[in-house]
């Protein structure tokens, strides 16, 4: 269904609507949600966390401004919202080490400003990342922020994993270069 | 450090970043069983007091989870622990992670490789325990590591070149530390690896190859490209550990038709594995062209009166594999014109100048005298050809592909060494002496294809600044004329090349069909 149909079904038929925003993005809910908590939460929350994302579908699916975004991209920043919620609680109930920082020991200390990347050099990095082209960023963005292996990612690009390890490769060290050659304020020519 | 940044940028991406993000394939594949489904689909029932239809296999997607590690310290050893079709395992250290130029989160997504799944290339796992030593083929990866060089406008970048490794280990079963032959000196107690291809041992310069290694608690990982293993995918390859590399010194001969070729001798096979690499990956013309540039040569020689190139210890084999390999039986056989090295290459040469060319040189070499400052040098009478052949030897740290036709063989931490120039595929001038600055040397070397292939390897010399040597010779009028001379194939400018190189004396020799 497009997100037209979706939003006038909603609106005609709240529970046949939220079915069917549930059907069709529930996985999508649930990657995300995967991606960010696997780490630290169980199932049982995990759930949780996808339940409560539709939930605050629900009650907001109005405010939705089309002009700004997309249902789907509605119902992404809403999962992650969520999961970097329910993330940090589990973070701060449990004292669980993360992957964002190896020196990391607890919540407080993951969102310091030593951690968080200044806002210039992430827009700088997230353009990047776009300029990089396709297949390129779809690779990166898929495995970074769905937790996607390269055989994951090759199944949807038609791309053999190898083929899409090697783009990967070559992405990273490109964003390397470019990032730190931007920030030094020095013109890099490839 | 850059995917730490990734991480964090993605952890929690703003509402813009989303809308920038090509939604247009964003629908995953996830599998979400019903039972999951289910009990999702009736909190949200729950929460909102909404009912629905049918909530049982809404969704029927893939999705699988990966066991993650975490790292909490750099010096931990990460083990990975992947369900996949196969098996698996492998360990790599943070020393042997950074000898090799990547990390186990590549060699992870080597092994989430579909290809690997499907058998194209075996990851073993096989141990065999042999005179005293336990050796344990562990996986293959891939990986990249850096290389400089400079691009057109003579600006220094680095770039990547894909790289594929098998990754072994190596305890001794009394525990006691393991020492890896890594300059293949000649060692008897340090251990060594090698390719064969046919069983034959060709595989110094045959496959370029490098070695990572790392030893920790006692245990030795080695990682060993095999990269160009693959070109020769449709060959009958092996990898072996081996004992001492050199028997009795190198064996330096030359055929009537005037290819020098040079004999590995190995002592000892503590364990061979089948490099079991798909076919498809094979390519002839690749390999065709790799063998002519490193001077090999797919005729066989008569050499029936040669030494075996392989010294089996039958007692510690594997017995899974078959050992007897026979040589000169419509086998090609691998052939290179110089080993380097101190001991061999010194011990062969010196020979030479004690003798009298026609007694003792090789059988096929026809040498006369020159005169080289107060020595007396031995000269081909013949004209050197025109065409210039380049030969792509490297070995690790030691010697240096400076340019067409010319490498530089420093001993690692020796200021004396050799520097080898051809001008054919026949033809090498050997520089045997000292020098106590490099970068005289280096400078000397011409633009003429010279410089992207010196600094390929520009990489292994420690605290060399590419761009001041570049940028300080390149205009240089003296070396521009200097460069003139050397392609004219004269044998005099030959000689005023090397009168030119700074601080180098010695030995000139000079071979030619």
């Amino acid at each position: 269904m497009t997100q037209e149909e979706i939003l006038a079904l909603m609106k005609s038929d709240s529970d046949k609507g939220m079915e069917a925003v549930m059907k069709q993005y529930t996985a999508l809910v649930y990657k995300i949600a995967l991606s960010k908590l696997s780490s630290v939460c169980s199932q049982e929350d995990i759930e949780e966390t996808i339940s409560d994302v539709f939930v605050e579908f629900y009650r907001k699916y109005e405010t939705i401004d089309f002009s700004k975004g997309s249902l789907t991209s509605f119902i992404m920043l809403l999962a992650q919202r969520r999961s970097v919620d329910t993330f940090r609680k589990a973070v701060k109930s449990k004292n669980a080490y993360t992957v964002l920082s190896e020196d990391v020991s607890d919540a407080d200390t993951i969102f310091t400003e030593d951690i968080i990347m200044k806002r210039e050099e992430r827009n700088l990095l997230f353009d990047c990342i776009l300029e990089l082209g396709e297949p390129e960023s779809t690779i990166i963005f898929r495995k970074f922020y769905f937790g996607e292996t390269f055989a994951e990612i090759g199944k949807r690009l038609s791309l053999s994993a190898n083929a899409v390890n090697k783009r990967y490769l070559r992405s990273i060290e490109k964003l390397s270069r470019e990032l730190a050659s931007i920030m030094k304020g020095e013109v890099y020519n490839d | 450090m850059i995917n730490k940044k990734l991480e964090n940028l993605f952890s929690e991406l703003t509402e813009e970043e989303i809308n920038a993000v090509n939604m247009s394939d964003i629908d995953t594949v996830c599998e979400i069983d019903a039972k999951t489904l289910s009990k999702i689909s009736n909190q949200v029932q729950m929460k909102t007091g909404l009912r629905f239809s049918d909530t049982k296999k809404q969704n029927v997607f893939k999705c699988r989870r990966k066991l993650k590690a975490v790292l909490i310290a750099a010096a931990m050893v990460v083990i990975f622990a992947v369900t996949t079709g196969a098996a698996y395992r492998f360990i790599v250290p943070k020393g042997l992670e950074e000898s090799i130029g990547f990390t186990s989160e590549y060699i992870k997504t080597v092994i989430d490789n579909e290809n690997i799944d499907e058998g194209s290339v075996q990851v073993l796992e096989k141990s065999v325990n042999a005179n005293g030593y336990t050796v344990t083929f562990e996986a293959i990866a891939e990986g990249y590591v850096m290389r400089p060089e400079f691009t057109d406008s003579l600006k220094y970048i680095t770039h990547s070149v894909d790289k594929t490794y098998a990754i072994f280990t190596i305890r001794r079963n009394d525990g006691n530390k393991v020492f890896l032959n890594g300059n293949r000196g000649l060692d008897p107690s340090k251990l060594d690896y090698i390719i064969l291809m046919h069983g034959y041992a060709p595989s110094n310069a045959m496959f370029e190859h490098g070695m990572g290694f790392y030893e920790e608690n006692n245990v030795l990982y080695i990682a060993c490209d095999i990269t160009d293993a693959y070109i020769f995918a449709d060959k009958e390859l092996s990898l072996a550990i081996v004992g001492q590399y050199f028997v009795d010194g190198t064996i330096l001969r030359m055929n009537e038709q005037g290819d020098f070729y040079f004999v590995d001798t190995y002592d000892g096979i503590k364990a061979m594995y089948d490099l079991d690499i798909d076919d498809k990956y094979a390519d002839p013309e690749v390999a065709k062209e790799l063998i002519k540039n490193r001077c090999f040569t797919t005729e066989v020689p008569d050499y029936s009166e040669s030494d075996k190139t392989i010294k089996m210890d039958e007692e510690f084999k594997n017995s899974d594999i078959d050992l007897s390999y026979a040589i000169g039986e419509n086998e090609w056989k691998g052939s290179y014109p110089l080993q380097f090295g101190e001991i061999e290459y010194a011990d062969e040469f010196k020979s030479l100048q004690k003798t009298r060319p026609e007694n003792d040189i090789i059988p096929g070499t026809e040498l006369s005298e020159i005169v080289w400052g107060n020595e007396t040098k031995y000269l081909k009478e013949k004209d050197i050809p025109d065409k210039f052949t380049s030969y792509n030897l490297s070995d690790g740290s030691n010697y240096y592909y400076v340019g067409e036709n010319m490498f530089l063989c420093f001993p690692s931490g020796k200021e004396s060494g050799q520097l080898i120039i051809t001008l054919g595929s026949r033809i090498v001038i050997a520089i045997d002496g000292t020098c106590d600055n490099i970068y005289n040397v280096l400078s000397c070397f011409p633009e003429n294809g010279g410089w992207p292939g010196f600094m390929d390897n520009i990489w292994y010399l420690d605290g060399v600044d590419p761009a001041s040597i570049y940028s300080k010779y390149y205009d240089d009028e003296y070396h521009k004329q200097y460069i003139k001379t050397f392609v004219s194939s004269d044998t005099d400018a030959i000689y005023n090349i090397v009168s030119n190189f700074t601080n180098f004396e010695g030995t000139v020799q000079i071979f030619n069909k």
